[in-house]
């Protein structure tokens, strides 16, 4: 029996709790083409003032057939789609509220009564809720996963050519559009060496405490995913914490960000870690077609240069 | 037949300044002729078209001071609350203490038309990092930085959760030029699954039990951040008196609204109507004045209804008017073009509908905030719309598409959407810029079509 195919592409949707009902979490690879939105998508295709990443996000759990969707308050954009989506495609939805602060005992409540709903919402087409146990192993066998991709990252950063500048790519998701990129980079005698995109690093929970996990894995899955330091939060000092220990531990002397058409959460990071860090930073455009290939290269070359 | 009222210029308003004036007119201590503020650079108002009545021209003074009239709050000693993005829930609080004054920073958003762009705002927070993507609200961020539009705030609260990303990324940026902010939050609303706890919100809403005691939570901290601000106890009487206090100005508004836009021919102008309903938010830096200045409005209004005068020809198309306009002028356009205002909903709907008075404060306010149209489904704002314009009569559905703005990439086609599925009125959906001019034959054409559609319609009927 094939599992129910759950999509999302939030870093706050805890693929965990997913699996843990038996389902089968999926982070879509979005594939943000404008064609392939317009194919499935002809409804979204026309809006304009879409951010395209969230277009494109739609239009792929249509050409993926994902058997459900969840979408996230984290941005209005998405949170709006999730209303549009179903006038295109017969998908189950489901709009986990994610608060914006952190900074109150009611708001990771309110997370965790969120995620609550959000197993309802999953028993509704065939997922079961977990055993603690059953919940603990799964979030451990996710936890020795992603230590090993760090302690990978970390090997590959040690033996990282050290004649090339070393850069930090942030901003919104990584999608089948963004191959391109680390070969421009690489052309400028460049190499990225944190991934502090949603989809990479910056997307990741912190390691679980084990101690706490054995006691209440939810209340432990919780806490990791609710402290991911999205620059969408409210404050979002924990972000820039977040990003300075990560540029001073890899010695990074550069910043890219990409950004989305119309997405105002990163728009308004430039200035602000222009003025936070003593380095370079440029913005690119994500899926903005050959044109913007066009100014992305010339814009990592200009990065490059302003690196001494 | 009875003539039409004439609507006047800013140079026609000197010489009727000027009549009132000899005539023995009486004015509060804001008072003065139109013309002093665009001396001190609100040039749109040399474009505009007004009512030519007292009761308008306090209207307008009472907006265009709110700045001084703030600052001499400061001068006497009162501490400024500045609530950002609720519309209707912090000021609300801040009433119940005697030596507090809140006031919206949001009102900026307007700034880049009624200077004409002439304060270069909008340039500031391009250079600030927000540019194009953002919606007018950018102007705040400039105003901020340039502190020329209003004092500097004692406590700055900013709700967030399911507000634009616009607002959200603005008030962000604010903080690295000094500006703490005590962020709170709403989250998106949602309707209550089979078998949960719900609770009415007024505006025929229903939430979550779960949801308003976040909210409400959430609300206690911002008690407690004016508590310690005014150095005072905002206790619950003190917060029933400020509810009852606003409930009474929202009460007002209700009426100006539903004779203004159900009585034909029409009483009042739409852009003096506009400005009206502004005063469901922007009251709170003066609330007893404001009080005064609707009284006096629909005073006017009543005695035109009683007259039969009106400002619009009787068979104008009654427009139903989504979001505000980012130009104020469009609602002179609209009128220009055989059209009147027939029910609005400028995003703030539930700073217009009744504070529960029934509920402890806390709750009435975590209720009312939870209300926002902005928090919910664009599908369940289309519900109220669809309700409103019936309410009103509305042969027509004008949706004004803010440049830059988060929800507008999806909202206008839902709303759109319910106004031709459920009501077979016309609609369209036009972006208006802070400046309409270089746009306004497109503007206008489209507009004129809408009024036609409208009235084919309404011979269709007869
Ligand atoms: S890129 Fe920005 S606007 Fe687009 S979906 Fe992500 S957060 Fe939202
Ligand atoms: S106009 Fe829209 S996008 Fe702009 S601040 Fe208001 S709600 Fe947000």
């Amino acid at each position: 029996m094939t599992a129910v195919r759950v999509a999302y592409s939030c870093s706050y949707v805890p693929p965990e709790w997913i699996s843990a009902y038996g389902l089968r979490p999926e982070r879509l690879t979005v594939d943000c083409s404008a064609e392939a939105a317009a194919k499935d998508c002809a409804g979204l295709a026309r809006l304009q003032g879409l951010c395209p990443y969230a277009r494109a996000f739609a239009a792929s759990v249509i050409a993926q057939q994902a058997d459900a969707v969840i979408f996230t308050t984290l941005c209005d954009q998405m949170r709006r789609i999730c209303e549009l989506l179903p006038a295109e495609w017969a998908a189950k939805t489901f709009l986990l509220n994610v608060p914006r602060t952190w900074q109150s005992a009611g708001a990771f409540r309110f997370y965790k009564e969120e995620l609550v709903r959000l197993g309802g919402f999953l028993e509704t087409f065939g997922g079961r809720a977990p055993s603690s146990d059953d919940l603990a192993a799964l979030m451990s066998a996710a936890d020795n996963d992603r230590q090993e991709c760090r302690t990978l990252a970390a090997e590959s950063f040690s033996q990282a050519d050290r004649s090339l500048k070393r850069l930090a790519l942030t901003g919104g998701p990584i999608t089948t559009d963004d191959s391109w990129l680390p070969g421009v980079v690489r052309q400028h005698s460049g190499l990225v060496v944190l991934d502090a995109t949603e989809t990479g690093d910056l997307g990741q929970p912190g390691p679980f405490d084990h101690r706490r996990l054995a006691d209440d894995p939810f209340d432990e899955l919780a806490n990791a995913y609710f402290s991911i330091p999205h620059p969408a939060r409210r404050p979002n000092d924990p972000f820039y914490a977040w990003l300075g220990e990560n540029l001073a531990a890899r010695q990074i002397q550069g910043i890219i960000i990409r950004r989305f058409t119309w997405c105002d959460t990163w728009a308004i990071e430039k200035n602000r870690m222009r003025e936070r860090f003593s380095m370079p930073v440029v913005e690119v455009e994500a899926c903005g077609g050959s044109g913007a290939r066009a100014r992305t290269h010339s814009r990592v070359q200009a990065l490059m240069e302003a690196i001494h | 037949m009875k003539p039409k009222l004439a609507k006047i210029t800013l140079d026609q308003w000197d010489a009727r300044y000027e009549e009132l004036k000899s005539a023995g007119l009486a004015e509060p201590f804001y008072g003065g002729p139109l013309r002093r503020h665009v001396l001190d650079g609100d040039l749109r108002l040399a474009d505009l078209k007004f009512d030519d009545s007292p009761a308008a021209l306090r209207l307008w003074n009472f907006l265009l001071s709110e700045e001084d009239r703030l600052f001499s709050a400061r001068d006497g000693g009162k501490k400024i609350v500045g609530a950002m993005k609720d519309l209707g829930t912090v000021p609300v609080m801040a009433l119940g203490l005697p030596n507090v004054v809140a006031f919206y920073p949001d009102g900026a958003w307007w700034i880049p038309c009624v200077m004409r762009l002439g304060d270069e705002l909008l340039g500031i927070a391009q250079s600030m990092g927000a540019g194009e993507s953002f919606c007018p609200v950018r102007a705040m961020l400039a105003a901020f930085a340039t502190e020329g539009h209003f004092p500097i705030p004692d406590l700055l609260t900013c709700s967030v959760g399911a507000t634009c990303d616009d607002f959200s990324a603005i008030a962000q940026r604010l903080t690295d030029f000094r500006q703490s902010i005590l962020w709170w939050e709403i989250p998106a609303r949602r309707v209550p699954q089979v078998g949960e706890e719900a609770v009415d919100l007024p505006g025929g809403l229903t939430a979550p039990v779960s949801q308003v005691r976040f909210v409400r939570e959430e609300l206690e901290r911002v008690r407690r951040a004016i508590e310690d601000m005014a150095g005072a106890k905002l206790d619950d009487a003190a917060l029933a008196d400020g509810i009852a206090k606003a409930n009474g100005i929202r009460r007002l508004l209700d009426e100006l609204r539903y004779k203004a836009y159900t009585t034909t021919p029409c009483p009042m102008p739409a852009i003096e109507m506009l400005v009206a309903e502004m005063l469901a938010i922007h009251f709170c830096s003066d609330r007893q004045e404001c009080q005064a200045v609707l009284e006096e409005l629909l005073a006017e209004v009543n005695r035109r209804i009683a007259a039969g005068l009106g400002v619009q020809k009787a068979d104008a198309a009654g427009i139903f008017v989504v979001n505000p306009p980012a130009d104020l002028r469009l609602m002179n356009l609209l009128e220009d073009c055989g059209g009147r205002v027939c029910g609005s909903d400028y995003m703030f709907g539930h700073a217009l509908d009744e504070i529960p008075p029934d509920v402890e404060p806390m709750e009435a306010l975590a209720r009312t905030a939870l209300a926002d149209p902005m928090a919910g489904p664009a599908g369940q704002r289309a519900d109220r719309i669809l309700r409103d314009a019936e309410a009103f009569g509305a042969e027509a559905v004008l949706i004004c598409r803010i440049p830059g703005a988060s929800h507008c990439a999806t909202e206008g086609a839902v709303i759109a959407g319910a106004v031709e599925a459920s009501a077979s009125l016309p609609v369209v959906e036009i972006e208006v810029p802070p400046l309409i001019d270089s746009v306004r034959p497109n503007i206008q054409t489209r507009i004129e079509a809408l009024v036609e559609t409208a009235r084919r319609a309404r011979r269709r009927r007869k």
